[in-house]
């Protein structure tokens, strides 16, 4: 195979994660909640990589989903301690992950390091920049996404629809919260290298919104809707960004998808 | 005198958005900052591209024109499509940025502008930029122009806008003029938002808007108070911060961040022993 089918393969794999997470996390409504975890990834591939001083990409993802993972505990229990509202402690919590990141970024830079390139990608990502055992990491993520939601669907379900319902049927819905989270870390994790911190929020919930406006009753449906705009979209963006090299992936996605969105948005309308 | 031109300009730009910010926390509106700091970057952008050079009245006008077209697509879509209200303002501002990106890494080089601007400001090219009839930097009459005006609308019509903070039937009913002051809060918002975009970079605006205020807000329950300490605290942690970095080394619009989260932190711990909370102001 050829790099850029390589490229093309690691980004559908992408795609498809991010297709069915994102159905999860637009239903439960925390899809806000994305856009934290996705600034908070940055402090750890820099603390990773200060700590290993290599780019190995297995290390920078576990540092990207060890503090992901505690800026939304640190989210919940600010929300739970303190008198300010959620969206204010949204903004406070993904702005200073944010900065801790971009102040450990302009730190490697100006250490000279020669394996510090490509760190940059991260940010606003950079399909070419995938190699074939990055694959290999977006392949295992897929599976796992798969597995778990073969064998969590209908807890997820439930807990999805009514909550107060499933509670009271014995469903434990902050484990089903839980592994939605776990889900969305490792969706966010493997396509930050591909998309870029900045936008991969918007490939998780943009598609998931256009397929949910396109099928109201039918989950299998929706998340068939949801992959298959993923998928194009994850295409078409890497296409752009080989033509325009310069250019960063994630960018061009986001642009395709809104004006995918735009379209179903306007129809949606007429019915 | 290179750290006190850099410290004036970004100390009256971190006055003037704590000031606004200490509104915006209390009516929960801290996520508009996000949303025009993310996407007026087109304007900026183009405005960039157009003239070739920095002209701030420029740059000013593409990004405010840029927010307008933003809000009435926001507006007309919100008209179109019922119960839809966050996706379409999520997907709205991250399509905006994203076209601003694509223009900046397309047409930046022949600009003076990169990516690097957009994340991190330009906080330390302030002192190197001066203008033609003067030595001082050329934000610095805008910086002082922009925060002495802030200020003094905030302490000029702090009633009406704390009444409509926390009321707005009530406010409406005793007579104050709920349209014209949310309209003129707004617009000084976006105007601080546009001029310290240049200077911190796209993702800490917001942290400018909302830490001092959110400090404030842990440790009172005054709205002065709240407004005085957010205002103290956005000077400490401006110079505290750019000395870490100086120090440090690091972006200095990050360090100036973390050394507010320090803050934040500090205070969530202290009103949760409820130390200060005994110290009557």
């Amino acid at each position: 195979m050829t790099n850029f089918e390589y490229v093309l393969l690691g980004a559908s794999f992408i795609a498809i994660s991010a297709g069915i997470v994102g159905v999860w996390l637009v239903l439960r409504k925390e899809a806000l909640r994305s856009d934290v975890v996705t600034h908070s990834v940055l402090p750890g591939i820099g603390i990773a990589f200060l700590l290993f001083q290599e780019k190995k990409l297995w290390l920078l993802l576990l540092g990207a989903f060890v503090t992901s993972l505690l800026s939304l505990v640190s989210l919940d229990t600010l929300s739970k301690h303190t008198r300010l509202k959620k969206d204010t402690l949204m903004a406070l919590v993904l702005s200073f992950f944010f900065a801790c990141g971009l102040w450990l970024l302009v730190k490697i830079q100006e250490s000279k390091n020669a394996a510090k390139t490509g760190l940059g990608n991260f940010i606003f990502g950079k399909m070419a920049s995938i190699l074939p055992e990055d694959i290999l990491f977006a392949l295992i993520v897929l599976f796992l996404v798969v597995t778990i939601n073969f064998l969590t669907y209908r807890w997820l379900f439930f807990t999805s629809f009514d909550r107060t319902f499933s509670e009271s049927i014995g469903v434990k819905t902050s484990l089903a919260s839980f592994i939605v989270t776990f889900m969305s870390i490792l969706t966010i994790v493997v396509g930050i290298q591909a998309v870029g911190v900045v936008m991969l929020s918007a490939l998780l919930i943009i598609p998931s919104t256009i397929a949910i406006i396109i099928e109201k009753k039918n989950l299998s449906r929706i998340f068939v809707w949801s992959i298959g705009i993923n998928i194009l979209v994850i295409v078409i963006g890497t296409i752009l960004s080989y033509s325009f090299p310069k250019t960063p992936t994630g960018a061009w996605i986001v642009v395709i998808c809104f004006l995918i969105a735009l379209v179903f948005f306007l129809k949606n309308n007429k019915k | 005198m290179q750290d006190i031109w850099i410290l004036v300009v970004v100390s009256l730009f971190a006055l003037s958005s704590s000031a606004l910010g200490s509104f915006l926390v209390v009516r929960q509106m801290v996520m508009l900052t996000d949303t025009l700091s993310h996407s007026i970057l087109p304007g900026i952008a183009i405005a960039y591209i157009v003239q070739g050079e920095k002209n701030n009245l420029f740059i000013l006008i593409f990004a405010l024109l840029c927010g307008l077209l933003i809000v009435s697509i926001i507006n007309w879509l919100n008209s179109r499509i019922r119960n839809r209200n966050d996706a379409v303002l999520g997907s709205v501002y991250t399509f905006f940025f994203a076209v601003g990106i694509i223009l900046v890494t397309l047409f930046g080089e022949q600009a003076d502008l990169d990516t690097d601007c957009v994340l991190f400001g330009e906080m330390l090219y302030i002192p190197f930029d001066t203008l033609d009839w003067a030595e001082m930097p050329r934000n610095f009459p805008l910086a002082l122009v922009v925060g002495i005006g802030v200020l003094f609308f905030v302490w000029k019509s702090f009633r009406p806008l704390s009444i409509i903070s926390f009321d707005e039937t009530f406010a409406q009913s005793i007579g104050v003029n709920v349209t014209f002051w949310n309209y003129a809060l707004t617009s000084l918002v976006t105007i601080v938002t546009i001029l310290s975009f240049e200077i911190v970079g796209s993702v800490m605006v917001v942290a400018m808007f909302a830490f001092p205020p959110a400090i404030a807000f842990l440790l009172t329950k005054r709205l002065q108070i709240m407004l005085i300490i957010s205002l103290i605290v956005s000077i400490f942690s401006v110079v505290i911060g750019y000395y870490f970095s100086v120090w440090q080394g690091g972006s200095s619009a990050a360090s100036i961040v973390i050394v507010q989260g320090i803050f934040f932190m500090l205070s969530v711990i202290f009103n949760k022993v409820g130390f200060i909370n005994k110290i009557k102001i």
